[in-house]
């Protein structure tokens, strides 16, 4: 009778799901808030929500609690910073085609692509990045989510659809 | 296929190889290619888990202090060393303890439950714990023990050792009880060694011992009821002064004289009634928590 869901309350099954989640719910909130609104200091508020909760939710739960909590953090947060993404500088092309119209285009474009990517709707951002950056297959990223893969493709080709009409003519 | 088909099977990779040399000669395979290309330069922010980890533990521990100057990083890093040689060589004990009026509620580290009731206390080293569940016991629990390794419980007149199961300990000096609710206990002491099981108690009182039987799936208490089977009047005095954090003064009343009754936690002025009335006496208020139990004249 008492021995329900407690398990999240104990110290390795803690670790193991900070271990196992917290880079996962880092990206997400990157590719949802950006750099500037310090996705590490809500990666932590997340699971010390966790804790705090941790007689009420289930270890297989933990993954959706936290991605709720966390996208939840900055509803309300006048504080919010403009969504930015960080691009390294160098780019890693091919020796043979380092002619410096090429590399002009390419980087041109980059700025291009930085802008169009931080201009898109969260929810969008977030299907498409954790799809082309991670490789995560749709039904992965349903799961994380927490919604249909029907919704997931929907946000992506949504997101496909605006950078080309941002970035089409090429 | 259709087009949007197309993108979303190719961004899945779901495509065949004759899909992806069709797709492969449209623009948006192109544009999602060149795309693909400048992602490889996104910047994920710095986090190393383990570090962030051990920073957040330190933070629910409440001991999350922030070092503005150098000099402290200095201090702070030989207290952790210091600490961590205390940690590794001295395994302190935890301790739980109640006072009168008070109940809690806890988790071992095994994730075996206690209930603490009034005025008890329990002690044991969580770091040794895996290997050796050894808990020390002054008052009375109740426990429903996860199974394991051999869980034992010492007090100061015996010792109960069990593998899993649910139980009840009181021992309050002069009186010694174990309940067993489920699986089965071993109860050494050093007149005896009793195997109880399901419904079984065993009780010793005025330094003899006897085998009776219960008919509770938990200890009434835990449900905030105290019940008494034939119990001396000053056992019973003794719980009523640890529920309600009173002091009871019996005056020309036997207090050895056995009673079966119950009361419950949550209802003072009942409770007092409840005892009173077949003795035919009173409890006369005197002073803020203190009561004194008189024949009626």
């Amino acid at each position: 009778m008492f021995e329900t869901a407690q398990d999240c309350c104990k110290k390795e099954v803690f670790e193991t799901l900070y271990r196992t989640l917290s880079k996962d719910i880092l990206r997400f909130l990157y590719y949802k808030f950006g750099a500037d609104n310090h996705p590490e200091d809500i990666v932590q508020e997340a699971f010390i929500k966790l804790w705090k909760n941790c007689q009420h939710v289930l270890p297989q739960k933990a993954k959706a609690f936290l991605i709720k909590v966390s996208s939840n953090h900055m509803l309300n947060d006048i504080e919010k910073k403009k969504v930015s993404l960080n691009f390294n500088k160098s780019l890693t092309v091919q020796e043979d085609k380092q002619d410096p119209e090429f590399l002009m285009r390419e980087s041109e474009f980059g700025d291009r692509l930085k802008k169009a990517l931080e201009e898109l709707p969260e929810h969008q951002r977030v299907a498409f990045l954790m799809n082309r950056v991670e490789k995560k297959k749709h039904q992965e990223i349903a799961d994380l989510l927490g919604i249909g893969r029907k919704a997931v493709e929907k946000r992506i080709y949504s997101a496909v659809k605006t950078l080309k009409e941002k970035l089409g003519e090429i | 296929m259709k087009k949007e088909e197309a993108i979303l099977k190719f961004l899945n990779g779901e495509l065949t190889k004759e899909e992806i040399s069709k797709f492969s000669k449209t623009e948006d395979f192109e544009l999602l290619n060149k795309i693909d290309k400048q992602l490889e330069r996104l910047e994920i922010p710095d986090f190393e888990t383990e570090e962030k980890l051990s920073e957040l533990e330190t933070r629910l521990d409440g001991k999350s202090v922030i070092f503005p100057v150098n000099w402290y990083h200095i201090a702070a890093s030989i207290l952790i060393i210091g600490f961590s040689f205390f940690y590794f060589f001295y395994h302190p004990e935890t301790i739980y303890e109640t006072s009168s009026a008070e109940h809690l509620a806890f988790y071992l580290p095994d994730s075996s439950f206690v209930k603490l009731n009034a005025d008890s206390k329990i002690s044991f080293t969580s770091q040794t714990w895996e290997e050796n569940r050894r808990i020390e016991l002054s008052g009375e629990a109740y426990f429903e023990v996860r199974k394991g390794s051999r869980f034992t419980v010492e007090s100061q007149n015996g010792t109960v050792s069990v593998l899993g199961t649910k139980f009840n300990i009181n021992d309050r000096g002069k009186y010694y009880f174990v309940d067993c609710f489920e699986g089965k206990v071993q109860v050494t002491a050093t007149s005896f060694d009793e195997i109880l099981t399901e419904f079984q108690s065993i009780q010793v009182l005025d330094k003899k011992w006897e085998r009776l039987s219960h008919k509770f799936n938990i200890s009434p208490w835990v449900n905030r009821e105290s019940k008494f089977d034939n119990m001396p009047l000053s056992f019973i005095l003794e719980e009523m002064e640890r529920q309600f954090n009173i002091i009871i003064r019996p005056d020309n009343i036997d207090v050895n004289q056995k009673m079966t009754l119950s009361f419950e936690h949550n209802d003072i002025q009942g409770a007092l009634n409840i005892v009173a009335k077949p003795l035919n006496s009173t409890f006369i208020k005197s002073g803020n928590n203190t009561y004194i139990l008189t024949l009626e004249k």
